[in-house]
């Protein structure tokens, strides 16, 4: 009998140990170091959601001073054009918000531009998502999923720009609520969402979905516009009530960029390897990539698909090596940019170039990335998210402070901004006018649409490839542009779809 | 030829790797024939750790190390040697890779809770260090990872058969009563052998997490590579695994430098692990059936014919109910919800009924919903061809390794659902690379079911038949050969039956009812893609079907709706969905050694329902006239063959009650 006690005793012992050692990782040491040296000395931000209706939470914006204090559910907001602004809005809409510590534009950054309102007469109020106060915008973005929050920063987005317009200006008379939908990675789930997104708003604005195809059909069948930050499958360009403030159709490349580089580095271009994820729409785009950069003047010794499961590189890179490769082009997530560099670092691999798409333009990247970022190239279609020259990046920077203080700007969250800015003007030009038809009909007319400068000229209406690019490098954790101008524009490749 | 050396190089520090990985699996399967799927995901967790304690909490790199190595890692495998697989080396395979599974879910559930999503970094160790071989940069790192591979290779050999625990361990699972009669204490080997195993798994994880990246899947997925080198090893031997491991090291190194980067052979670049595994599970020797051994199990009750038949319109007149009510995107899910429900109920007949376990559910479904848009047939005509199709799939996997039994079968599937996924259906013939097929709607009869609701309500009338068709099979020959198979293939082999044919047929019925769902998955959405069908769901698509019952309708009916709305509740709060990802996972681990599941927990309810609270009830009503209830307890049989005894003439003995659930071995006894 004294085994089984003795057992227990070392099996007690054993779990204690571990127990103690898993609180130690899992639960209490949760607190960071910094935290638990200023605890009970910092103000926890208000229990409101963000973007719920009543004030959003203070917080600073960037470039400007915080706001002052405010009493949620006051009156609506008044705002000092690009300053610190006090005062709330409490307007019961979704999307609504006070502009707390916001920010205000006028002229072209005003909510609504500088478009002329259309006339408020006739405006229906019995249509789909319209209520005699509000109008409802859907978002059906990926949130949850295999990799949890991916394309939140477009439903952020769209809801900052959303709280900004509710804090000065309505719509004859309506303000917007966000339907905020998950399309959780998954197409059904995106069919779903927009089931929904039919059923109970007006307009789905600035969504952002991986397996973006599923809903396509829903939309169109109902006639749904779907006004998106991106469009990434050939179902969602091709379904006609969908258009995206940044559109993608298949077959069509830009030649600005490559011929830059024919420019700058005309050796390097003779001996280029094109490394892609094997998986979601990068080799389909690697493809087109290699033909119109071939044509451009571009020779491709290597073009080659990595597995998202490869965890070695190694091989990938002793192929470059072997080749001579001079200039390196990667498309892909980040996370598998960061493992490839590493290889090259490991293999003492230094290509003359390194450039990658607009998907590295993200702080996550930098942070993991560390000295091994320093150098590499990217070609963005959006200006720096730093510069606040441009007030309309400095607007979308405060407001998405106010909705989610401290998220990180990135690309999606840009055109998802820029994309509701876009439904809000030409709604405001339709006035009374404003039906489902009415705006699809609208946005059908839209071409270089820039949302004030934030983005590169998008031919929304026309759904075609933007032609321009900036290139910026990345040194020291800090983006800047080097190439000239604002963007970079020219012809297109067209290799069909 | 430098680059030659190059390439072995780099192959062999893939090799490594998965040697570390492959010899912990293969050491708790040796001791306690428990093939732990979730390896690679205690590597993922102990990673997690081991990034917490040295970036985020500052622990010396060292500290952090041993605390993961020999403190945490351990203390896990003893955990979940005593509370979790104790005694499932003797449960039906099913029973036990459904707990691993459930283990799988439930760690990467934890991980996400616990770990929210934000970039994390781990650096190499000695990242200034490397050593350069010809033309060749090899890093400190790399050289660990292959010298930890050999000194942990050795040490295990050593530690089996020249220590006398290892002699233990190996004897515990050959007969561990045996062993008790000479002093040995079976459970201590076992958490010896887990302590081990989960070490070995964060060695890996710890070693892998710096290329890896702290990611929930990346980490967890790697080790299923893993299985191929410990399946050359036959899963006993740990010499063959590391050659099997370098081999297939080797193998993907010298794929991605020397295959053309175009055409088919550029898609076999990206599934040599599984078709490594293919092969190898193809060249094994015939597997032996276990003598002397019933594993038998209590099925959940059949129905009655008129029970069955009522519930199945009860169903669908809840579902016209629903499709006449609810909106068009509830509706949506409640055709995911049918489709999930068929699948499942797949897996009653293969699982539940045939003792055997698929990993490619999902994948037989998205060869249904292919051919279904691929026929461009949008009727019965169309759909009975899909699932034919599916059903032929299913026959030609289970057709290669029919000498083989359980673990090997299941581990087929899982090399299946890879090649299918990475290779077929992203080929230019099926789906295409991220494309999409259109497929119309069913029409019956020349009659097209244009709206959602009626869409719906056929999907959930194939279901009913479906379920219907299963009970009768069950009931029949057919059925008592499968409980008789799945009980004992030993004595059904004695008994002269040749089961490995039956198994081929048994496989494409599951993959053909599997191939009609797809199909009408494919109507409901309208559009579909490979996307649709990822290998790696059929994984909660298995756990859902046990935790809510294997073995019944019921079960399949219920788990179809649960695994339809775990996505739909972890939306609402995607901090909740690793909550609940850690609750479905923990909670088949506990469900995972009953495959009759909750289900049999609602049928236990309603028996007690019935014998305790319908008898007062009815006891109370009025003695109306035409009422045939309170009479036909004096005599009348209620004619569904149970035989009823008035309370006065209860006695502490069983009465004399006919079993309906089972015939034949149903005793779990070991002989």
């Amino acid at each position: 009998m004294a085994r089984p006690s003795r057992d227990r005793t070392a099996g007690a012992r054993l779990l204690a140990v571990a127990t103690l050692t898993l609180a130690l990782a899992a639960c209490g040491s949760q607190l960071e170091p910094g935290d638990v040296s200023t605890a009970g000395g910092t103000t926890a931000v208000d229990g409101t959601v963000p973007g719920a209706g009543g004030a959003v939470p203070g917080a600073t914006v960037p470039g400007t001073d915080p706001g002052a204090p405010v009493v949620p559910g006051t009156d609506p907001g008044t705002t000092t054009p690009g300053g610190s602004t006090g005062g709330t809005g409490a307007t019961g809409a979704d999307a609504g918000g006070g502009t707390e510590g916001g920010s205000a534009g006028t002229g072209e950054n005003a909510p609504t531009g500088t478009t002329e309102a259309g006339s408020c007469e006739g405006f229906d109020n019995d249509q789909t998502g319209v209520t005699a106060d509000t109008i409802t915008i859907a978002n059906a973005s990926d949130i949850s999923g295999p990799v949890p929050g991916i394309f939140e920063s477009a439903q952020l987005g769209t809801r900052a720009f959303a709280a900004y317009f509710n804090s000065t200006e309505e719509l004859c008379g309506h303000k917007l609520e966000v339907l905020a939908l998950d399309s959780r990675a998954d197409a059904g789930s995106d069919q779903q969402a927009y089931q929904r997104a039919c059923d109970e708003s007006f307009a789905s604005v600035g969504s952002q979905s991986a397996f973006d195809f599923g809903g396509a059909g829903t939309a169109q069948a109902c006639g749904l516009p779907d006004l998106r930050a991106y469009s990434l499958s050939t179902d969602r360009t091709n379904c006609t009530t969908c258009y995206a403030a940044y559109g993608v159709r298949p077959g069509q490349v830009p030649n600005a960029m490559p011929q830059y580089w024919v420019k700058q580095e005309p050796d390097a271009v003779e001996h280029v390897a094109m490394l892609y994820v094997n998986a979601g729409a990068a080799p389909e785009n690697a493809s087109a990539f290699r033909k119109a950069w071939e044509a451009n003047g571009w020779n491709v010794d290597i073009f080659q698909g990595i597995d998202v499961s490869e965890f070695n590189y190694a091989p990938y890179v002793q192929q470059m090596k072997d080749a001579g490769i001079e200039f390196v082009n990667y498309i892909g997530p980040y996370q598998f940019t960061v493992k490839l560099q590493q290889a090259m670092a490991q293999q003492g691999f230094t290509p003359k170039v390194f450039l990658q798409d607009a998907t590295i333009y993200d702080a996550a990247y930098v942070e993991q990335a560390g000295e091994l970022g320093n150098g590499v190239y990217a070609y963005a279609q959006t200006n720096l998210f730093d510069d606040f020259s441009i007030a309309e990046m400095k607007l979308y920077r405060a407001w998405l402070d106010q909705v989610s203080p401290g998220a990180e700007p990135n690309i999606y969250g840009v055109y998802a901004w820029s994309a509701a800015r876009l439904f809000v003007e030409e709604a405001t030009k339709l006035g009374g006018k404003l039906t489902r038809k009415t705006l699809l009909a609208a946005l059908a007319q839209v071409r270089d649409w820039t949302a004030n400068g934030m983005h590169v000229p998008q031919d929304v209406g026309a759904k075609t490839t933007a032609n321009c690019a900036s290139i910026i490098q990345l040194d020291g954790g800090t983006w800047s542009k080097v190439s000239p101008g604002e963007f970079l524009c020219g012809s297109m490749s067209n290799l069909g779809s | 030829m430098s680059s030659f050396i190059s390439f072995t190089i780099f192959g062999l520090v893939s090799g490594a790797a998965y040697a570390i990985a492959a010899s912990g699996l293969v050491l708790t399967y040796t001791t306690t024939r428990v093939f732990n799927i979730a390896h690679g995901a205690f590597g993922m967790v102990l990673a997690f750790v081991f990034w917490d304690f040295s970036e985020r909490q500052g622990l010396p790199l060292w500290f952090s190390l041993v605390l993961v190595l020999l403190v945490v890692a351990p203390a896990a495998g003893w955990f979940v040697s005593r509370f979790v697989t104790k005694g499932l080396g003797e449960a039906p395979v099913s029973s036990s890779l459904v707990v691993t599974v459930g283990l799988f879910v439930g760690l990467i559930g934890l991980a996400q809770q616990i770990w929210p999503p934000e970039a994390r970094f781990v650096p190499p160790f000695f990242p200034e260090t490397s050593f350069q071989l010809g033309d060749t940069f090899v890093t400190a790192h790399q050289l660990i990872t292959i010298l930890s591979s050999i000194v942990v290779a050795v040490l295990l050999y050593l530690l089996l058969n020249r220590t006398r625990i290892g002699t233990a361990m190996r004897a515990s699972v050959d007969n561990p009563e045996l062993l008790k009669l000479f002093g040995g204490r079976p459970e201590r080997v076992a958490s010896l052998s887990w302590a081990i195993g989960i070490s070995l798994a964060g060695l890996g994880g710890v070693l892998l997490v710096s290329v890896v990246g702290l990611d929930y899947y990346a980490l967890t997925l790697l080790v299923i590579n893993a299985y191929a080198a410990a399946m050359l090893g036959r899963l006993k031997s740990l010499p063959l695994t590391f050659v099997g491991a370098m081999g297939l090291g080797l193998l993907t190194s010298y794929a991605s430098a020397y295959l053309p980067t175009e055409g088919l052979l550029n898609s076999v670049r990206n599934v040599v692990p599984a078709l490594f595994l293919f092969a190898v599970i193809i060249i094994l020797p015939q597997a032996q059936l276990r003598i002397g051994q019933v594993k038998g199990i209590v099925s959940a009750p059949l129905p009655s014919l008129g029970k069955a038949v009522g519930w199945g319109l009860g169903l669908l007149a809840f579902v016209g109910l629903l499709a006449g009510t609810s909106s068009q995107a509830n509706l949506l899910l409640v055709g995911t919800a049918a489709t999930y429900a068929i699948v499942m109920l797949s897996l009653v007949l293969l699982t539940g009924y045939g003792g055997h376990v698929s990993l490619a559910q999902l994948t037989f479904a998205g060869v249904g919903a292919l051919a279904y848009a691929k026929l461009e047939q949008p009727n019965l005509y169309g759909l009975v061809l899909s699932a034919l199709i599916a059903a032929a799939v299913g026959g030609l996997v289970a057709l290669p390794v029919l000498r083989l039994t359980g673990l090997y079968l299941a581990l087929s599937t899982l090399a299946f659902a890879s090649i299918m996924d990475k290779m077929i259906f992203q080929a230019d013939f099926a789906f295409g690379f991220n494309g999409t097929l259109p497929a119309g709607r069913l029409s019956i009869l020349g009659t097209a079911i244009t709206s959602t609701g009626g869409y719906v309500f056929a999907m959930s009338v194939f279901l009913v038949l479906v379920a219907w068709g299963l009970l009768l099979l069950r009931r029949g020959v057919l059925g008592r050969m499968l409980i008789a198979m799945r009980d004992s293939p030993a004595a059904c082999g004695t008994l002269g039956l040749d089961m490995r044919w039956f198994r081929v047929g048994l496989f494409g019925m599951s993959a053909g009812i599997a191939g009609l769902a797809g199909a009408l998955f494919a109507g409901l959405r309208g559009t579909i893609g490979s996307a649709d069908f990822q290998s790696f769901n059929s994984l909660p698509l298995l756990l859902l079907a046990v935790v809510f019952g294997v073995t019944s309708v019921t079960g399949a009916v219920l788990g179809g709706t649960g695994l339809m709305l775990l996505p739909v509740l972890s939306s609402g709060d995607p901090q909740l969905g690793g909550l609940l990802f850690a609750l479905i996972g923990f909670g088949a681990v506990f469900a995972g050694r009953d495959p009759n599941g909750l289900a049999n927990l609602i049928f236990r309810g309603g028996r007690l329902v019935e014998s305790r609270v319908a008898p007062q009830v009815m006891s109370r009503l009025p003695d109306l006239p035409g009422r045939g209830g309170r009479r036909r307890a004096d005599g009348d049989s209620p004619g569904d063959g149970s035989v009823e005894v008035p309370l006065s003439q209860l006695t502490n003995e069983p009465a004399p009650v006919e079993d309906q659930k089972e015939v034949g071995a149903h005793v779990a006894a070991r002989g």
